[in-house]
C-alpha cells in the first residue's frame, strides 16, 4: 500500500468513528467516485469502499449486533443514480427569502414613491384650487389690501403713484410724467399694479382734463 | 457494553447528501446494509424479499432525506422506514406482519437488547456469532496499545481525545493505532473469508 493510499485509509477508519475533517471526506469521496469508475475486477481489497463497508461490519460485530443478508449496496447505487439529486435546502431557502425580500423592498419603494407622487399631486392641486379661488373672488380692492395690511408699522412703501396724483398739491416723484400715464388706460388695472385704492384713483382722475391725452397733461405743474 | 457512536459520521454523510453527493449515500448503504437486513429479516424470511425490501427503504430514505433535519439519529429514522417498508410488504402480499413488534426507541440499543438478539432469526446468528468469533480472536492477537485504544473506542464509544487522556500519548498516536488494529483484523476477516 503506498503512502497516499495509507493516509487515506487512516482517514476512512477516522471516519468511521466521525473524526475526520471536511477536506478528507472531500477526499474520501473523491476516492469513492474514481472506484465507481473503475471495472469493479480491478478493484482489489485495498478499495476504499470495501474498506469502508468492512470496518463497519467488524464494529458492529464486534459488539454483537445483528447482520445478515447480500451485498446490496450495487443495486441501490444505480436505482439511487436513477433519481434526482438532491439541492441544499438552506441554500435555496436563503436564495427563495432574498428573492422575496428584494421584491418586497422593490415593492415599498414602488408604493412609496406612488404615494408621494399622489401626496405631491395633492398638494399642488389644493394649491391651484386656492390660487383659483384667489383669483376668482375679482376683489381686486382686497387684494390690493391685503398687502398693505402685512406691512410692518410705520413702513410705508414706494407708491410713486400717490405723490403723482395729489394733483400737483405736493412734491411727486423723480419721473412724474410716466407715472401719469399709468392711470389713464384703466384705472382698475392700474390701481392694482400700484396698489392703491381704486376709489382713490376714480377721484383724482376726475382732476385730470378730459382731453385724455398724455402731452396735454400739466406735468409742469407737477414737477413744481 | 456502550455501542459504538456513529451518529457524528452519518451527520456528516447525511449533509453530504443533502447538499447533492449521492456518494455520500453509498456511504451510508454500505454501512447499514446488514444491519437493516437483520432487521428486515425479522418479518421477511425470503432472502431475497428480504434484500428487495431493504433496497425500496433505502430509496425512500434517500427520497426523504431533504425533510430529515436531524432531531432523531439518523439510524433510528432509517430503521423507522424499514420497519414501516417491512410491514407495508406484508399487508401488500396480503400476510399479517411478524409478531415481533420493535419500538423505535429500542433502535439505538438494539445490539444491547439480549431479548431482541435472542430472537434473531438463526441465520442472522450464525452470520453475527462467526464473524464475531473471528474478530474476538483477532482482537486477543492484537498488541497491548493497539487492543486498548480500539477497546476503548468500540465498546466504550470515547472519542479520541478521551482515548488520548486515558493513553497520555496525542490524538495523531490514537488515530494511528486504532486504525492499524483494523486493519489487523480486516485482514484476518478477509483471510478466513477466503478459506471458507
Amino acid at each position: 500500500m503506498s503512502e497516499s493510499k495509507k493516509r487515506l485509509t487512516e482517514s476512512v477508519s477516522a471516519l468511521v468513528d466521525g473524526e475526520v475533517s471536511e477536506l478528507e471526506l472531500h477526499r474520501i469521496l473523491k476516492e469513492l467516485k474514481l472506484e465507481e469508475g473503475s471495472d469493479p475486477a480491478d478493484l482489489t481489497d485495498q478499495a476504499i469502499a470495501g474498506k469502508w463497508s468492512r470496518y463497519n461490519l467488524n464494529a458492529q460485530a464486534m459488539v454483537n449486533t445483528p447482520l445478515a443478508g447480500k451485498d446490496i449496496s450495487q443495486s441501490v447505487s444505480a436505482a439511487i443514480a436513477e433519481e434526482k439529486t438532491h439541492t441544499n435546502n438552506f441554500v435555496k431557502q436563503i436564495v427563495q427569502a432574498s428573492s422575496l425580500g428584494r421584491f418586497a423592498v422593490a415593492a415599498s419603494v414602488a408604493f412609496v414613491a406612488i404615494i408621494g407622487v399622489q401626496q405631491l399631486n395633492t398638494v399642488s392641486s389644493l394649491q391651484n384650487e386656492a390660487f383659483q379661488a384667489a383669483g376668482s373672488s375679482g376683489n381686486a380692492v382686497q387684494q390690493l389690501q391685503r398687502p398693505a395690511n402685512q406691512f410692518p408699522t410705520g413702513f410705508q412703501p414706494m407708491i410713486e403713484a400717490r405723490t403723482v396724483n395729489a394733483g400737483g398739491s405736493f412734491k411727486t416723484s423723480q419721473q412724474p410724467t410716466k407715472l401719469i400715464k399709468l392711470y389713464i388706460p384703466s384705472t382698475d388695472a392700474k390701481a392694482s399694479q400700484l396698489g392703491l385704492k381704486a376709489s382713490y384713483i376714480e377721484d383724482q382722475a376726475v382732476s385730470v382734463p378730459e382731453t385724455g391725452e398724455d402731452k396735454q397733461l400739466p406735468t409742469d405743474s407737477i414737477a413744481k | 457494553m456502550k455501542e459504538h457512536n456513529s451518529e457524528p459520521t452519518d451527520h456528516q454523510l447525511v449533509l453530504r447528501v443533502q447538499k447533492g453527493d449521492k456518494r455520500a449515500f453509498d456511504l451510508l448503504v454500505l454501512k447499514y446494509q446488514y444491519k437493516l437486513q437483520a432487521i428486515v429479516g425479522r418479518f421477511i424470511r425470503d432472502a431475497d424479499e428480504v434484500a428487495d425490501v431493504t433496497q425500496e427503504a433505502f430509496i425512500k430514505a434517500y427520497k426523504a432525506l431533504p425533510k430529515f433535519r436531524g432531531d432523531s439519529q439518523f439510524y433510528t429514522w432509517l430503521y423507522r422506514i424499514a420497519i414501516n417498508t417491512a410491514k407495508n410488504h406484508l399487508v401488500s402480499k396480503s400476510r399479517r406482519p411478524a409478531n415481533t413488534d420493535i419500538n423505535v426507541a429500542d433502535a439505538e440499543q438494539f445490539a444491547n437488547n439480549d431479548k431482541l438478539i435472542d430472537e434473531a432469526t438463526p441465520e442472522n446468528s450464525i452470520m453475527t456469532e462467526e464473524l464475531a468469533t473471528i474478530i474476538k480472536n483477532a482482537l486477543s492477537a492484537l498488541p497491548e496499545d493497539l487492543r486498548t485504544a480500539l477497546t476503548l473506542r468500540e465498546f466504550e464509544g470515547m472519542s479520541y481525545e478521551d482515548i488520548a487522556g486515558v493513553m497520555d500519548c496525542p490524538v495523531g498516536t490514537v488515530r494511528s493505532r486504532i486504525f492499524r488494529a483494523r486493519e489487523f483484523l480486516d485482514e484476518r476477516v478477509l483471510a478466513v473469508g477466503k478459506i471458507n
